[in-house]
C-alpha cells in the first residue's frame, strides 16, 4: 500500500498522506515518497494545481518520533547535499515541496490534526482549507527541543500567538487558526475535498503560467529590498511576455471570450 | 543518464564534465546548459563523488557562452527545457554551480567568454592551460553582464580590475589571469587535465563533510557579519565535532599516520 496516494484528474493533482494507523506521521518511507511526488508534480506541465490532503482523522501528525529519533542518533553521519541550513535534511524540510522548488500553487486540505512537522507541512504550501475539528500545534517542546522551524514559524501568523504556541505547546483550534490568518477557510469535513477542488478549479481558470509567476515571485521576493522585487517583478514579467499565453489572454479580453489556456 | 553536447564521467570520487561542442568552441547549446545542470545534481547526490571538475573539448575553447547562431531562445522553456525553468534568471547555471556543496575546479583549456567566463568564475578553483584567454566581452555584443560575472569577479580580483575588465572587453591571457588572482594556475596544455585531476585527487582525500561546511562557511561569511559568522560556525564545527571523521582526524594526528576519512 502505498504512502502517498498521488491521483491526478485534469489539471489537478490529488496528493493524499496516506499513513492513517500512525496519523500520516512522516517517517522516511513516506518522506520519500512525498518527495518523489512533488518532483513529478512540479515537471508534469499537464497539471496546474495540487491539493494536498490526509487519510483518516489526522493531516499530519508531524515527524514520526520513532524514526526522528533514529535520525538524530545518526546527526553525525547525515551527509548534507544542498546548501542552507542543515535542518533541510530534518523530515519535515525534505517533506516540503518549497525543497523541490515546485512554483504551481498547493491547496491543503486540512482534514484533522496538524501538528509539528505536518503544520509546518501545511505552511510551505500555499492555502489552507480545514475542517471545523482541525487542531493545530507544536507539541516538540514537550519532547526537550524547539521545533525545526520555530524561528520561521513567527512570519506567519502575530508573534505573540506564534510565541504562545511554541511554549505552551497548546493546540489552535480551528476557528481561532482561522482568525489569524493560518487557514484561509473553514469548511464542513463533506465540503472540504469539494472546497479545495473548487478553489483549484477557479486557479486552473487563470493563466497557469501567470499563477506560477506569482508563486515565484511571493517565494523569492519575500527577502528581497524593494528595488530588487521591482527588478524581479520587471524580469519575471519579461520572461512572460511573447508566450502564447499571454498573446491569448488579451486577445481573449478584447474578444470578450474566455481565454484558453495552454501553459506556453 | 543519457547527456548531449557534454560528457559525464565518474572516477575515483572526481566527476568530471567536459562541454562537447569543439568547433563551436564549446559555446552554449540548449542541451548542453540543461545537461550541464543535470550533472551538477547527480554529482551532488552521488555520495561517492567528492570533487567536480569542469571542462571544454578540443584546444581553442572552454565554454564561449550562447552561441549565437544556433539563434536558440535565451529562455529555457522557450528552448524546451521545461517551464519550471521560464522565470528563472538569464544566468541560473552559474548558481547551480556555485550552489554545489563539494569543490569544483574548471579546467580551462581554451577562450572563456561571456557566459562560459561567468561559468568558469562560479567555480571555485580555476586552472588554465597556456592558451586559455579570460573576458566577459559581454560589452562587446552591447549586452549587460550575466552568469553572475557581476558577483564573482570583484570577489576575485577586486572592484578596480573588474570594472577595467567588464567595461574594456578585452580577453585576458592566461598569464595575466594568474598574475592578478583570476586562475590558481597555469600549466602547459598537454599538462591541465593531469594538473586538474591530481589537484582534485588531493581534495577527494580531506574529510568530505569539513570539505563541505569549510566551502559553504566561506562563501557565506563574505554575506555575513562577524557575529552571524561565529554563529554559523559555531553551528558547523558542532555538527562535524560528533562525525566520525574528526576521531579519525585526530587519532591519525596523534598516531603520527594518513587519516582514512569516510564521510561520516
Amino acid at each position: 500500500m502505498s504512502l502517498v496516494i498521488y491521483e491526478k484528474k485534469g489539471r489537478i493533482a490529488n496528493i493524499t498522506l496516506n499513513r492513517p494507523e500512525k496519523l500520516n506521521a512522516l517517517n522516511p518511507e513516506l518522506v520519500n515518497e512525498l518527495a518523489k511526488t512533488w518532483v513529478d508534480f512540479r515537471d508534469d506541465e499537464e497539471v496546474w494545481v495540487g491539493i494536498l490532503t490526509g487519510a483518516g482523522r489526522a493531516f499530519c501528525a508531524g515527524v514520526d518520533i520513532a524514526s526522528d529519533l533514529e535520525m538524530f542518533e545518526a546527526m553525525g553521519s547525515i551527509r548534507p547535499t544542498r546548501v542552507g541550513s542543515l535542518l533541510k535534511e530534518a523530515p519535515a524540510f525534505r517533506a516540503s515541496p518549497a525543497s523541490y522548488e515546485v512554483s504551481k500553487p498547493i491547496i491543503v486540505a486540512i482534514n484533522g490534526y496538524c501538528l509539528g512537522g505536518g503544520l509546518w507541512l501545511a505552511l510551505e504550501c500555499d492555502i489552507r482549507i480545514a475542517v471545523e475539528s482541525a487542531q493545530f500545534g507544536i507539541p516538540e517542546p514537550r519532547l526537550g527541543m524547539p521545533a525545526t522551524f520555530t524561528a520561521l514559524f513567527q512570519h506567519y501568523i502575530p508573534r505573540g500567538v506564534a510565541y504562545e504556541m511554541l511554549i505552551t505547546t497548546d493546540r489552535l483550534s480551528a476557528q481561532r487558526a482561522y482568525e489569524v490568518g493560518l487557514v484561509n477557510r473553514i469548511v464542513s469535513p463533506e465540503q472540504l475535498l469539494p472546497a479545495a477542488t473548487e478553489m483549484a478549479e477557479k486557479i486552473c481558470q487563470q493563466s497557469p503560467l501567470a499563477i506560477r509567476a506569482v508563486k515565484e515571485l511571493l517565494q523569492r521576493g519575500r527577502d528581497m529590498s524593494r528595488p530588487d522585487a521591482m527588478s524581479l517583478t520587471d524580469h519575471v514579467i519579461h520572461n512572460l511576455m511573447g508566450t502564447e499565453d499571454i498573446m491569448e489572454g488579451f486577445k481573449a479580453f478584447v474578444e470578450k471570450r474566455p481565454p484558453t489556456w495552454k501553459g506556453r | 543518464m543519457d547527456y548531449e553536447d557534454i560528457i559525464f564521467e565518474k572516477e575515483e570520487g572526481i566527476a568530471t564534465i567536459t562541454l562537447n561542442r569543439p568547433e563551436r568552441m564549446n559555446a552554449y547549446s540548449p542541451k548542453m546548459r540543461f545537461g550541464i545542470a543535470r550533472a551538477i545534481e547527480e554529482a551532488a547526490d552521488d555520495p561517492e563523488i567528492r570533487v567536480l571538475i569542469l571542462t571544454g573539448a578540443g584546444d581553442r575553447g572552454f565554454c564561449t557562452g550562447n552561441d549565437w547562431v544556433l539563434q536558440a531562445s535565451q529562455n529555457p522553456a522557450d528552448a524546451g527545457l521545461g517551464e519550471r525553468y521560464r522565470f528563472s534568471p538569464l544566468g541560473w547555471l552559474a548558481a547551480r554551480v556555485h550552489r554545489l556543496d563539494k569543490p569544483s575546479i574548471a579546467a580551462v583549456n581554451g577562450v572563456a567568454a561571456g557566459g562560459g567566463f561567468g561559468l568558469a568564475l562560479s567555480c571555485d578553483f580555476r586552472i588554465a592551460s597556456e592558451n586559455a584567454r579570460f573576458g566577459p566581452v559581454f560589452i562587446r555584443r552591447g549586452l549587460a553582464l550575466d552568469t553572475g560575472v557581476a558577483y564573482f569577479l570583484p570577489r576575485l580580483v577586486g572592484l578596480p580590475k573588474a570594472l577595467e575588465i567588464c567595461l574594456s572587453g578585452d580577453l585576458l591571457d592566461a598569464r595575466e589571469a594568474e598574475r592578478i588572482g583570476l586562475v590558481n594556475r597555469v600549466v602547459p596544455f598537454d599538462e591541465l587535465m593531469k594538473e586538474a585531476r591530481s589537484f582534485a585527487a588531493k581534495l577527494t582525500k580531506q574529510a568530505p563533510i569539513a570539505a563541505q561546511m569549510t566551502k559553504r562557511q566561506i562563501y557565506r561569511a563574505q554575506l555575513l557579519s562577524l557575529e552571524e559568522t561565529l554563529e554559523f560556525e559555531t553551528y558547523l564545527q558542532q555538527f562535524c565535532i560528533n562525525s566520525e571523521d574528526v576521531k579519525e582526524g585526530v587519532a591519525a594526528f596523534i598516531e603520527k599516520r594518513t587519516p582514512e576519512f569516510k564521510g561520516r
